[in-house]
């Protein structure tokens, strides 16, 4: 079992389309994601559990990864939110334009 | 006859719409009549909210089609993410199980499942959050809609009298309405932003949302209405009074709303043919999209002062460069002209520089181009980041307050070393960068031969060349009333400066304010001026002057001014004009 504690750092946070394609790639793994953030906790693999999590700019969140493939699935969220979560904002600024 | 209500919801795209009601869902159609099942039901009772479901799916897949061909792919997104959630685990498991262990109808069920989620929401601060409730309530519609076998009225039964009443629509069903040509809708949901919102205003049907229990109100199918955008009301059961005045209103907007879109259209030129470019000035970078908006060709002074005051240390280069990419590919492929700062030394002093001098007369200081070549290095930044900017080739360089030619020599050896370092650099940039300058002094004006003949345009600085010609500083309210546009001397340097670019076959703008006095468009037609320059807010004022001045008929104007000993005898020949 892997935990790891992240802050959301872009602008959006978890808005609904860089959500989609995080669990489009967590759900190609085996292990089972737990999102925690406050007292609620989300199934990594459900689109709308993260959702309703709503996870905004500097909120802290806990990630629990449990599963053969956890350091794969680690790695491949950390990569999410520390770098490809942030295309979305000026994706999204443009279309407020 | 029931009396005239007004109803105050949010306007999502404004405008005035007069028709008659078309009821197309009320609020209390997807009232859940049974909540609970017995037992042996349960089956049953899963299979038909499976089939539901896929139901909702197909819509959705469908509207998912019709949305890329109507509006693109940008539109697409959140049609996506709706079909993506309705295969999470709450719809796939959850709802079932509550059908199964529960024994609770699909419909009772499916609500209170959404309930819960939008209870969630409704705990974030976040706007965005806030705002998913909407799509929740959507959802839940479709598929309860698909559940009680309600069907809603017929959209196709919409004509263009219609305003439709409803209490959600969903994107699909705007694009719907816009191809029925609907005269406009009112919602009990949605906020400006939301996503109906977002298609309404993107397809221009005037509307209304978020005005709660207007399914409920006593109307009927055929009842007058009307829609008021522009103050967020709804008139239901209008008095004839009423009618007649928005009637009044509406083809007012009408008539104004296509010569906008005509202008806009139509080319900058005379009744004879006589192009006359109309670009626009602009004081910061977000000001582009009001240029796009305008249908101006393009941006003719790029003032950069912005970057250099109310600060206290210098901007870097990629700062600089950032600005004008940004605008730069935005305008892309019509042409930026960039102004190299104009300041002042006693800004520049704020800045950390040293060795800058207070001075008593600024205006008649180290200013401009004197400025930006006593400090080569801040200079030669600014032009870089130009440079860079430039790689497209939609770029122009503009110097200020030049009073002689031999300071156009000095530029120029500076941008060969800056086009010489970036070339190290192997950086991209445009290596035939046109390059111009402001004429705002009479002393640059009187030797504008010499002048037009280093440089690839020349610019009119009409405030500052004024100021200079009559020793009137216009801010001074002492001599206010001497700073005069229409001074025979003022036209005489114009005219001077526009026959010796002419002669070299240089183009001539004007970017000062008095391009953008009406009065005197014909004025500056005539004087032979290639290209205007103006705020883009009166872009199409201007041009509507442009296209209906004939060229033969303003240079006769300019030729009769011209002859003119005083501005009273200018005034009283452009009033007659009028």
């Amino acid at each position: 079992m892997i935990e790891e504690d992240f802050v959301i750092k872009n602008k959006f946070g978890f808005h609904l389309k860089p959500l989609n394609e995080l669990v489009r790639r967590i759900s190609q793994f085996n292990s089972s994601v737990k999102v925690i953030k406050d007292d609620q906790m989300a199934d990594g693999k459900s689109l709308l559990d993260l959702l309703t999590l709503c996870v905004a700019k500097n909120d802290k969140i806990k990630v629990i990864v449990e599963g053969e493939d956890e350091q794969e699935v680690i790695k491949a969220i950390r990569d999410f939110i520390e770098h490809d979560i942030f295309q979305y904002d000026s994706q999204y600024e443009q279309e407020q334009k | 006859m029931k009396k005239e209500k007004r109803l105050k919801g949010i306007p999502a795209f404004s405008g005035i719409a007069i028709g008659k009601v078309f009821i197309l869902e009320r609020e209390n159609d997807l009232l859940i009549p049974v909540h609970k099942i017995s037992k042996e039901n349960v089956k049953k009772e899963v299979a038909r909210y499976k089939q539901s479901l896929e139901k909702t799916k197909n819509e959705l897949s469908k509207t998912k089609e019709r949305i890329l061909k109507s509006l693109g792919r940008k539109h697409v997104e959140l049609v996506d993410a709706y079909i993506t959630l309705l295969d999470d685990r709450l719809f796939t498991h959850d709802i079932v199980r509550m059908i199964e262990e529960q024994l609770c109808t699909a419909e009772f069920s499916v609500s209170h499942a959404l309930n819960k989620v939008i209870q969630q929401f409704e705990h974030s601060n976040d706007d965005y959050f806030r705002g998913r409730i909407i799509d929740m309530r959507d959802l839940g519609k479709k598929l309860l809609r698909n559940l009680l076998e309600k069907k809603r009225k017929d959209i196709e039964k919409v004509t263009s009298r219609h305003i439709v009443i409803a209490a959600t629509l969903d994107p699909h069903d705007v694009i719907l309405l816009k191809e029925q040509n609907c005269a406009g809708f009112i919602l009990e949901s949605g906020t400006k932003t939301s996503h109906v919102a977002l298609v309404a205003q993107g397809l221009g049907i005037v509307s209304i949302v978020g005005l709660k229990d207007i399914t409920n109100e006593e109307i009927e199918d055929e009842d007058d209405i009307i829609i008021d955008g522009y103050q967020g009301i709804v008139i239901l059961h209008p008095t004839k009074e009423t009618l007649q005045e928005y009637k009044k209103q509406y083809e007012m907007m009408t008539k104004e709303k296509e010569e906008i879109i005509y202008l806009k259209k139509s080319k900058s030129e005379t009744i004879d043919h006589r192009r006359i470019g109309l670009l626009c000035n602009i004081d910061l970078p977000k000001e582009a999209d009001k240029v796009i908006e305008t249908s101006a060709e393009g941006i003719g002074l790029f003032r950069t002062e912005y970057q250099y005051i109310n600060r206290n240390s210098l901007p870097t280069e990629d700062e600089l460069y950032e600005d004008y990419y940004n605008v730069v590919q935005k305008i892309y492929p019509h042409s930026v002209t960039i102004r190299t700062f104009d300041i002042g030394a006693d800004k520049f002093s704020q800045l950390g520089l040293e060795g800058v001098i207070k001075e008593k007369v600024p205006s008649l200081g180290l200013r401009g181009i004197r400025l930006a070549l006593k400090y080569p290095e801040v200079f030669k930044t600014q032009i870089k980041a130009i440079l860079r900017a430039s790689v497209k080739g939609n770029v122009k360089i503009m110097f200020p307050m030049v009073t002689k030619a031999e300071e156009i020599d000095e530029i120029k050896k500076l941008l060969q070393e800056v086009k010489q370092e970036l070339k190290e650099r192997k950086v991209e940039f445009d290596n035939n960068i046109p390059i111009g300058v402001m004429i705002e002094t009479p002393s640059a004006a009187l030797t504008c031969n010499t002048i037009v003949k280093k440089v690839d345009f020349i610019s009119l600085g009409t405030n500052d060349l004024i100021q200079y010609t009559l020793a009137v500083d216009r801010f001074n309210e002492n001599v206010a009333d001497l700073y005069d546009p229409l001074h025979p001397s003022v036209l005489k340097l114009i005219k001077h400066v526009v026959d010796a670019a002419h002669k070299e076959n240089k183009t001539v703008s004007i970017c000062g304010e008095m391009a953008t006095d009406p009065m005197l468009t014909k004025v500056l037609i005539g004087l032979g001026i290639d290209e205007l320059s103006v705020p883009p807010a009166v872009v199409l004022k201007i041009k509507k002057i442009v296209c209906s001045t004939n060229y033969s008929d303003a240079k006769e104007l300019a030729e009769e001014i011209l002859r003119c000993e005083s501005s009273k005898e200018i005034i009283e020949i452009l009033e007659k004009e009028k």
